[in-house]
Formats: structure tokens, C-alpha cells, sequence
């Protein structure tokens, strides 16, 4: 049995070692403090991006896209010149480029329904798997059916750089977009017009403002059914940029709610020319 | 004796002389007191090791609602509770309770001090845990009836009803070798 002494003895033993240990945790603790913090708060900046990234589009993410085959002529002298000296004209052109890219999207889903609506199935999905090895993702899509459209109005070269422009606006795609805008353009040997009267009704009126709801809807290019539709909302301002003229074009037409999906989502909008009723989303 | 407060105080501000006199001061009687706990001397040693190790480590607050003594019985009770908890399965005897027997009479020696005293321990030993836990803290260590309900966390009309039943049982166990002991 230990004396008083031999107890007392041990006691402070016990607790200078203990204080040691504590110590020595205490400077571990200085030193991994700085690295620690440093993570968590990569960390919770990390997340706090993660968070903050723009969800993908509800409604396109299932749109089949396809690209028009350019079966294009050489440009004629006339026109490039035409088009170099209208500085003005370009500049709208690249303005108006910006704001339509879901409605060159949705144009391009058109044309894939059409194709396997009269039977020639097989051969559209072909056409489809070309087109799109090199396209990583809608947006670039988007960009590059819109260069097309842009042929007519300028030559190989300025085309290419109103699509730079653009794809510096949109950052997210940059480098894709710009590759790919290249490739095109070193496939075409001359440049097309298709006028803007012959893309379909959506695709040319691709902005609705709905009285007495907030914010704009664009078209997303997908028809509605009739049994999908809900009750009659508003009339609705059409709006669109019509590239030939080079012109803001407005209508008015009827919007409708779409069952089960609310109008802060999306709308399905009825013009009076036209039988169909097309699906607008919320942008 | 200021009962302890003062010593630990130095001890806290840094003097370890303190832990000293509170060793020495509290060490045999809270040993004797443990022992009825752990039912073995040298565990009951360990657990006032413990004890004053705790006081060092630690450095619990006391917050003088009771007196320095029964706050540091209460902790050595605790601790020897869980340490029989812990080792309650793992109970071996050993050699070393062959010296038991001799730490226990020096010990008793050096601090019963009288002769009836420790006649009356030995009786006690013979009794149930609970008797000899009451009994070794009113007559040994003469703590009040509030002070041992609050060591032995009890109320204290149950710490009464036990100091009643542990008298009577004790009484007829000295009876039986002849002693008589005029406290109880």
C-alpha cells in the first residue's frame, strides 16, 4: 500500500504528463488549423457554386436535335459586298443572334418530328448520329444551327466572328462553341438564306409576354396536345426578330395553362393563324 | 482543519503542496470508506488514486454547496461505482489479497486509532454493503445525515430508514461476540 507521499507523488505525475499531452495536442491543433479552415471553406465555396449553377432546361433536355444539311452556293460578289458595308446591319445581327438560341433549338426538333412522321425513321435517326458526334451539349447545338442561318446575310468570315461574339456572351460554352462554329464554316463552300418566313410560327414569334402573368416564356418548339391543355389564361404579346428585314416583329395570341404544370413553369400558347398550340416555357 | 478547501484552492492556483495535504488529510479514511464499495482494499486504493487524480486532471469547480469532505467522498464514490460496474465481470482474487489482511489492520491502526473502533469495523464487515456504507460515514468519518444521503446520493429519510436497519443489524452482530458499543 502506498503512503501519502508515494500517492501525492503519482497524482502530479499523472497530471504533468497529461499536461504535456495537452500541450502537444494544443500546437497540432495551431498547426492543422490554418490547412482546416482553408478546406472547409474551399468546401463550402465549392458547394456554395455547386449550388449557385444554373439548373439545366426542363423542357429541351429530351428535344431531339438535328441539323439542317447545308447544301450551299457560293456567295456572290454582290452580296458580300452588300453585307461588308452595311456595318450597322451586322451589329443587329449579332444582337439578335443572342436572344434566340432556344428558338433555333426548338426548330431544329421540328424538323426531326417531321422526318419520322412521313416513315423515314431509320434514316432520320442516322442523319442525327452524324450530325451530332461532335456536339457536346444543347447550347452548342444551338450556336451552330444559328451560324447557318446567319450565311446568308455575310460571307464565311464574317459569320464566324458574329457567332464569337455571341459565344463570349454566353461563357458556358466557349470553347465547344467556337470549335464547332469553325468546323461548320470550313464545310460550307458559299452561304444560304432561308427566310424567316419559312421557319414555323413559334420558331418566328419566339417571345411571349402573357398579361397579368410576370416575365417572358420562350418557345421551346415542342407542340402541345389538345388534351393536355388547361383553362384560357390571358392574351399573350408575341414578339420575334425577323432577320431578313432585320426587324422586331409583334402579334398577339392566346395562352393557355398546360394541366398539371404550373404557369410559373410553362404555358402553351395558341396563334390565330395556326392550328397548333405550342409549348413556352418560363425564361 | 479547514476541512480541505483551502489546500485545494493552493492546489488550483498552482502549489503542489496542496495536493499533498490533501492526500494525506483524506486518503486512509476515503479508503476505508471505498472499501465496503469494492469489497477489496487495494481496489478501494485505486479508486482514491483515481480520486485525487480526478482533482488534479480535471480540476472540478467546487462550488461550496456542501462541505469540501463530503464533495470529495461523493466523487470517490462515483468513481469506485464505476469502477465496480466496469470490472464486475472480470472479478478475479488474487495473491495480493493474501497482504490485504495486514494493510488493513495497519491501516486500521492508523486511523481508528482505538481499539473499540476497530472492533467495531471488523463487525461491520460483516454486514450488507448498503449497512456498512451508512455505518463507516456516521460513525467513522461523522458525516450528518444530509451529508451521507448526498455522498451516497440518497434521500434522506432513505439514508435514516438504512442507519436504522444497519444499527439494528449490527447491534445483534456484536451481541453475538459479546461487545456492545454505547452509540448504537
Amino acid at each position: 500500500m502506498k503512503n501519502y507521499e508515494e500517492m501525492a507523488k503519482y497524482v502530479l505525475e499523472v497530471r504533468d504528463e497529461h499536461e504535456r499531452k495537452k500541450q502537444k495536442r494544443k500546437i497540432i491543433v495551431r498547426r492543422c488549423a490554418p490547412l482546416a479552415v482553408s478546406l472547409c471553406v474551399f468546401l463550402i465555396a465549392s458547394l456554395g457554386v455547386w449550388r449557385n449553377m444554373p439548373a439545366p432546361n426542363k423542357f429541351n433536355t429530351n428535344i431531339i436535335q438535328t441539323t439542317e444539311t447545308v447544301t450551299a452556293s457560293p456567295v456572290s460578289t454582290e452580296k458580300h459586298t452588300s453585307v461588308s458595308t452595311s456595318v450597322t446591319r451586322t451589329t443587329t445581327a449579332k444582337i439578335s443572334s443572342v436572344s434566340r438560341n432556344a428558338t433555333t433549338a426548338s426548330t431544329a426538333k421540328t424538323t426531326s418530328v417531321t422526318a419520322a412522321a412521313s416513315g423515314n425513321v431509320l434514316t432520320a435517326t442516322r442523319n442525327l448520329t452524324q450530325t451530332h458526334t461532335n456536339t457536346t451539349s444543347e447550347k452548342t447545338q444551338i450556336h451552330v444551327t444559328h451560324t447557318t442561318s446567319e450565311q446568308g446575310l455575310a460571307p464565311c468570315e464574317s459569320t464566324a466572328k458574329t457567332v464569337s461574339s455571341v459565344t463570349v456572351t454566353n461563357t458556358i460554352t466557349t470553347t465547344v462553341c467556337v470549335s464547332q462554329t469553325t468546323t461548320l464554316i470550313s464545310n460550307i463552300s458559299g452561304a444560304v438564306t432561308r427566310p424567316w418566313s419559312e421557319f414555323s410560327i413559334d420558331y418566328r414569334y419566339n417571345i411571349a409576354y402573357v398579361n397579368g402573368l410576370n416575365g417572358r416564356y420562350l418557345s421551346s418548339g415542342i407542340p402541345i396536345r389538345e388534351f393536355e391543355l388547361g383553362s384560357f389564361i390571358a392574351e399573350a404579346e408575341m414578339s420575334g426578330y425577323d432577320s431578313d428585314y432585320c426587324e422586331l416583329r409583334e402579334c398577339t395570341a392566346k395562352a393557355y395553362r398546360i394541366n398539371d404544370t404550373s404557369e410559373n413553369k410553362a404555358i402553351a400558347i395558341k396563334f390565330d393563324d395556326d392550328d397548333n398550340f405550342y409549348l413556352y416555357y418560363f425564361g | 482543519m479547514d476541512n480541505g478547501e483551502s489546500s485545494y484552492r493552493r492546489f488550483l492556483a498552482g502549489d503542489d503542496s496542496g495536493m499533498f495535504k490533501l492526500v494525506r488529510d483524506f486518503k486512509d479514511g476515503l479508503m476505508l470508506y471505498l472499501s465496503s464499495y469494492t469489497g477489496d482494499l487495494s481496489i478501494a486504493e485505486d479508486c482514491v488514486q483515481d480520486t485525487f487524480i480526478k482533482l488534479a486532471v480535471k480540476k472540478p469547480r467546487f462550488n461550496g454547496k456542501s462541505s469540501f469532505k463530503t464533495w470529495l467522498y461523493t466523487i470517490g464514490r462515483n468513481i469506485a461505482v464505476d469502477h465496480k460496474r466496469r470490472f464486475f465481470k472480470h472479478k478475479k482474487v488474487s495473491l495480493d489479497d493474501c497482504t490485504t489482511l495486514s494493510d488493513e489492520s495497519d491501516l486500521e491502526q492508523s486511523y481508528l486509532v482505538s481499539e473499540q473502533k476497530i472492533a467495531l469495523r471488523h463487525s461491520l464487515l460483516r454486514l450488507k454493503k448498503e449497512y456498512q456504507q451508512v455505518l463507516h460515514l456516521s460513525y467513522f468519518e461523522e458525516f450528518s445525515n444530509s451529508e451521507t444521503a448526498q455522498i451516497m446520493g440518497k434521500t434522506i429519510k432513505q439514508v435514516e430508514n438504512l442507519l436504522y436497519n444497519a444499527r439494528k443489524a449490527l447491534r445483534a452482530e456484536l451481541e453475538k461476540e459479546g461487545f456492545s458499543y454505547e452509540k448504537l
